[in-house]
Order: structure tokens, then C-alpha cells, then sequence
């Protein structure tokens, strides 16, 4: 009975009353963390983009043909969908998958690609999942490590 | 934190960006009635005219305050400010999800901005031109365009989704089993697939594209009829595995 009472009394009410204020900082702060290690990411994405167009570029014949150079292009698009989903699975902070989702998904609609090339769709998703797989197993690792240290 | 101290804040805010949205100089008014040789300050009205001269060296006389813009603006801010105080917090259900729904629909809306069918790219900052004339724009609008543009629609993003919480929590909850399939088909006009395989209907819109060089009213309503279906069920199946998960996770 005291238990309901009390759990009454925290519910906010999303219109006149209040919620928890200590929740609300743990999003903002949740946000500011993701948010940053977006920025940062993409950043890096930028400045190794070249690099990682030709690397792309060394082990697919898909860079060749037009008279602008795509590479850092390539780069940019594969890096962006790789590093954010690695970073944010290592380093992410609270709620760190609804963040990536926001940043996966939120490019790809502003992109247009829902209408665009259905293999890059394909492509993305793979690189997508390859960096969280990959940032997955070093967060395992780093909490085994953790855990012996213990 | 008590119920006066956030209207405090809301309003302390919607003052704050009201009197930084100054910093914004257009050079044609909306109102349409600017003279020539004159600057507009203020966003999305521009409530302020003055000389075109750097703002401190203009005497007091020459600045020209247009209150009924200067109103409209505020409420804007105020209904801003509000909206971004609810996403952060009032978050019904504490599902701590109002805020990366109003950041994505900020991506999804700058996408629509985006591709308004004109040369320019982006709003309120153009940043791209898609018909070549691209060294017009410089560094700045460049770069900070697409960030400005993506922090506005990020805004946007907080009312809608601020709305959608208050129509769910108001006297007629009943209201968002339309108001969200009128948003989400209106939304869908971004979705543009390429015509392929055996059944195709060309156009913009989903599940039934509703526009095709002309707008279609009955595809459109059916398209929310549609959406009110999918909606319904999407919700209760996700009702169904969240408890589920729940009763195996006990």
C-alpha cells in the first residue's frame, strides 16, 4: 500500500506537473554524450575520409568511371555509417542504441535514400552492423578485462 | 524545480532567443513594404528596420519596431521554449524517448527542406545549389548552414513532438489516432520509390502514392485510413512484445 503511494506521488504528469528533474539531467546528459561522440565521429569520418575512399576503392572496382573523384565521397558515406555505430556502441552513454538508431536513420531519410539504390540501403545496413559487431566485442572484452581486474 | 520557477524559465528563454533572433539580418522584409537601403532584423518576422548601417552606428529615431511581428515572434519562442521544456522534462511514462524522436524528426524535416523541388537547398539557411551556381555561397552558409538548419528543424522537431504529447494527454486522447496518420501520410511525401516490378503506381506518398504531378484527395484520405490501421496494430503489437519481454525478463 505505502509502496503505491509513494510510486503515485513520483508519477509526473506530462502537462501541468512535474517529472523526476534527476531523470530529465540523465537525458540531457545521455544526449550530450551521444551527441558529442556524433560530432566527434563525424568529424573524424571528415578528415579520414580520403583514406578510407581508397581503401574502399582498393578492394572494389566500384570508384572508376566520371571525371570527379568520388573517393572521398565513398569514404565519407561507408565511414560515417561504420564509426558512428562504433563509437556510439563503445563509448556511447545512457540509451546509447535509441541514439544510434537516431543517427543511422536520421542521415539516411535526410539523404533520401528510402527511394534511392536498394544496394545502398544493402551496403549501409552491413557497414551499419559491422561497426556495432565490431564496437561490441571490444565493449565485451573491456568489461571481461574489467571483471578480472575485479 | 516547482511549476512557477519552469514558467520563469520558458518565458526567461523565448526573451533570450527573441532578442538573439536580431543577430538575424534579412535583406527583404515579409511584410514586403521595406524600403529600399534598409535592413530587417529578427526571425521568422523581421520586427526591426533600420538603416543598412552596422546597428550601433543608427540613431534611436531611424529604427523602425514593428510590435505586431515582434508579438508573433515571441509567442513563437515562447511555444519553442515550451515544447523543448516538455521533450526534456515532462516525459510522460518516463520512456525517455521524446527527445530522440524530435531530434530524428529534425533529420527528417531537413530532408524535406531539402528537397522543396527548387535550385536552392536548405531552409531557413540555404547551404547547396543544385543548379551549379554554388561559388555564390560562402564559406559560412557552406558549412554553418546545414548545422543551423538541422538545430531549427531540431526546434520543429520538439513542438510536433510536444504537440502529439499534448493531444495524447488532453480531453480527447482519441485525436491522435488521426493527428498521427494525418502527420505520418503528410510525411510520406518524402517517400518517392522508382518504378519497378509487376505492380507499380508512380508517385509520392506511402502506402498509396497520393501525389503525382497532381495532388490526389481520395488516395490521400485512403492513405490515412491506411495509416490509422497500421498505427492501431503497430501499437498493440508493440504493446504485446514489450509486455512479453517484460513477463520473460520477471
Amino acid at each position: 500500500m505505502r509502496k503505491q503511494t509513494v510510486l503515485k506521488q513520483k508519477a509526473p504528469n506530462p502537462l501541468t506537473g512535474h517529472g523526476n528533474t534527476k531523470q530529465a539531467i540523465n537525458v540531457l546528459k545521455s544526449f550530450v554524450k551521444n551527441f558529442l561522440i556524433w560530432s566527434l565521429s563525424s568529424l573524424f569520418v571528415w578528415r579520414v575520409s580520403p583514406y578510407l575512399g581508397k581503401l574502399h576503392c582498393t578492394y572494389t572496382d566500384s570508384c572508376g568511371g566520371g571525371w570527379i573523384d568520388t573517393t572521398p565521397l565513398v569514404g565519407l558515406f561507408f565511414g560515417y555509417f561504420f564509426f558512428t555505430a562504433f563509437f556510439t556502441t563503445v563509448i556511447g552513454g545512457n540509451f546509447k542504441y535509441i541514439w544510434l538508431l537516431v543517427w543511422i536513420l536520421g542521415p539516411l531519410i535526410l539523404l533520401n535514400f528510402f527511394y534511392g539504390d536498394q544496394g545502398l540501403l544493402r551496403a549501409v545496413a552491413v557497414t551499419t552492423i559491422c561497426g556495432w559487431f565490431l564496437g561490441w566485442g571490444i565493449l565485451k572484452m573491456k568489461q571481461s578485462l574489467k571483471r578480472k581486474k575485479v | 524545480m516547482n511549476i512557477k520557477t519552469s514558467y520563469i524559465i520558458v518565458i526567461l528563454v523565448a526573451i533570450i532567443a527573441t532578442a538573439l533572433s536580431l543577430f538575424v539580418v534579412a535583406d527583404e522584409s515579409l511584410i514586403g513594404s521595406t524600403p529600399i537601403n534598409t535592413a530587417t532584423r529578427g526571425f521568422p518576422f523581421h520586427f526591426v528596420e533600420h538603416p543598412e548601417l552596422p546597428l550601433l552606428l543608427v540613431p534611436y529615431e531611424s529604427i523602425k519596431f514593428l510590435p505586431a511581428l515582434f508579438s508573433i515572434n515571441f509567442s513563437f519562442w515562447l511555444l519553442v521554449s515550451a515544447s523543448v521544456y516538455q521533450v526534456i522534462f515532462l516525459d510522460p511514462g518516463r520512456k525517455r524517448t521524446l527527445l530522440p524522436t524530435a531530434v530524428f524528426l529534425g533529420f527528417v524535416f531537413t530532408g524535406i527542406s531539402m528537397g522543396r523541388g527548387s535550385c536552392e537547398q536548405g531552409f531557413p539557411i540555404v547551404f547547396n545549389s543544385i543548379c551549379g551556381d554554388n561559388d555564390a555561397l560562402s564559406f559560412f552558409y557552406r558549412f554553418g548552414g546545414p548545422i543551423i538548419d538541422l538545430a531549427y528543424w531540431c526546434l520543429m522537431g520538439a513542438v510536433t513532438v510536444s504537440f502529439f504529447v499534448w493531444v495524447t494527454h488532453s480531453r480527447l486522447p482519441v485525436l491522435k489516432y488521426i493527428l498521427i496518420p494525418i502527420f505520418l501520410t503528410s510525411g510520406s511525401f518524402i517517400y518517392d520509390k522508382p518504378c519497378d516490378g509487376w505492380f507499380c503506381i508512380s508517385g509520392r506518398g506511402f502506402p498509396l502514392p497520393y501525389y503525382d504531378d497532381e495532388f490526389s484527395w481520395i488516395v490521400y484520405l485512403v492513405d490515412i485510413l491506411l495509416w490509422v490501421v497500421i498505427y492501431i496494430v503497430g501499437k498493440n503489437v508493440f504493446r504485446y512484445l514489450k509486455k512479453k519481454m517484460g513477463k520473460s525478463t520477471a
